[in-house]
């Protein structure tokens, strides 16, 4: 075998390498040199099959893959999206306006966090992209919840509270933390997802209670692993 | 005769008409269109190309989630630059080297190159030969095209594929579904020709061998 194929024409009756069987399939040697392989191969049944070998490794990858992208079009309901939210990126603050680190960091945004064009409409279709677009924010206040929550189970009973500085009246914060009751804890089931609510009472006249609540989509955890 | 050039005829037709006007309107008329501020025409390119572009994304970084991360990215990467299109090539030649650069990177961060250059290491990554091995002249026992529709099949095509190294896939891929030159993927890849010729012969050679381990083979005639 040469190697990296011939070139120039071969002397007659001389054999080819695979290299060169390889360039004649792929239409890459030149016409005359194609036409001496093609007289070779008319005498050697063996490089015949090494050539039909080759058309069958292209065939299957070429089916192969156009099979991959039917089944992907059919099974997988972000590719019916893409345009929505190629659109709605290309007119984030304007085509082609936008700051260029804005621009870049919304050309990483990958697929999969943005499902909201293909939510369920209506009042809870609105729930759920506010609360894609908000996740940041619902997860934060989850979490201060949680620390809330903890630090106040921690501290045990809160029948009767002492507060430093006698005569002085606690602020809302102290009084959270320390005099508030245990929240109260509901699960939910909702559409493609369950959901949990956190709610926190109020502790007086002059507070306000807070609810957070959680919501997980089975879309996300089903999410279509590797073919 | 072999086919030559093994161009995915199927994979032109776009695959959503956004109208019958679309459809009639070449390539660098939508082009000069969507240049002008005009996104109907940038969403019939679109609509034209976004399946092949995913087919051939796919094809290299094998998930369906991240070949599509892929493709999305292009197209707004092909919106924003659109102005420096000079129409030197065909939007799609211009739009599958961002789809590939875009893959290739996406397989380089994502560390997926478990087998990297496995063949390659063995002395031939960046040089122009082929080395010692040879095409295997045995045939397959089914056309894979047609076996391709029983589930077992696509099993083995696609486990075939996702043994060969990111690069080796890359350019079969490429050849096979685009029907590329030697010289137009030395250029999309960044190398020269031999490599390309090489990664591809290894690439073909590999699935050569382990198609016919999985699916078997009807004609030996010994290597």
């Amino acid at each position: 075998m040469s190697g990296q194929g011939s070139h120039g024409p071969k002397q007659p009756g001389k054999s080819f390498s695979d290299a060169d069987l390889m360039m004649y399939a792929d239409g890459e040697l030149p016409a005359d040199e194609a036409r001496a392989v093609a007289d070779w191969l008319a005498a050697e049944p063996a490089a015949r099959l090494k050539l039909e070998s080759l058309r069958q490794v292209g065939e299957a990858v070429r089916t192969y893959t156009e099979l991959e992208t039917d089944r992907a079009e059919v099974e997988v309901p972000a590719f019916a999206d893409m345009w929505s939210r190629i659109e709605r990126r290309i007119h984030a603050n304007g085509a082609g306006q936008r700051a260029p680190a804005r621009a870049a960091a919304e050309d990483r945004e990958p697929v999969r966090t943005r499902r909201e064009s293909g939510g369920p409409a209506g009042w809870w279709g609105g729930v759920r992209r506010w609360f894609e677009d908000h996740r940041g924010h619902v997860l934060t206040g989850a979490i201060s919840a949680g620390a809330a929550c903890a630090l106040m189970l921690a501290l045990g009973p809160t029948g009767e509270v002492q507060i430093a500085g006698e005569g002085k009246r606690p602020d809302p914060v102290q009084r959270a933390v320390l005099a508030s009751q245990p929240p109260e804890v509901e699960d939910l089931e909702v559409y493609e997802g369950s959901g949990t609510i956190l709610t926190i009472e109020p502790e007086g006249k002059d507070d306000s209670g807070a609810a957070v609540i959680w919501i997980s989509s089975d879309q996300e955890q089903n999410r279509e692993g590797p073919i | 005769m072999f086919e030559h050039r093994n161009v995915n005829k199927r994979l032109e037709k776009p695959s959503i008409s956004p109208n019958e006007a679309a459809d009639d309107i070449d390539d660098l008329e939508l082009v000069d269109r969507a240049r002008a501020g005009d996104d109907e025409a940038f969403r019939a390119l679109f609509e034209r190309y976004h399946r092949r572009a995913f087919s051939l994304a796919n094809g290299v970084v094998r998930h369906r989630d991240d070949a599509l991360d892929v493709v999305q990215d292009a197209f707004i990467k092909a919106h924003k630059h659109i102005g420096k299109f000079e129409g030197n090539s065909s939007f799609y030649t211009w739009l599958y080297r961002i789809v590939m650069n875009l893959s290739i990177d996406h397989i380089r961060r994502t560390k997926r190159s478990r087998n990297v250059e496995f063949n390659d290491a063995l002395g031939h990554s960046e040089s122009d030969s082929v080395g010692e091995e040879s095409l295997l002249p045995r045939v397959l026992d089914e056309n894979p095209g047609k076996s391709l529709v029983r589930k077992e099949m696509r099993e083995h095509i696609g486990m075939a594929l996702g043994e060969l190294s990111d690069n080796h896939r890359a350019v079969l891929v490429m050849r096979e579904l685009e029907g590329l030159s030697y010289e137009e993927m030395a250029q999309a890849m960044g190398c020269s020709k031999g490599t390309i010729m090489s990664r591809l012969f290894h690439a073909r050679r590999n699935m050569q061998q382990r198609l016919l381990e999985l699916m078997g083979g009807e004609r030996d005639l010994g290597a």
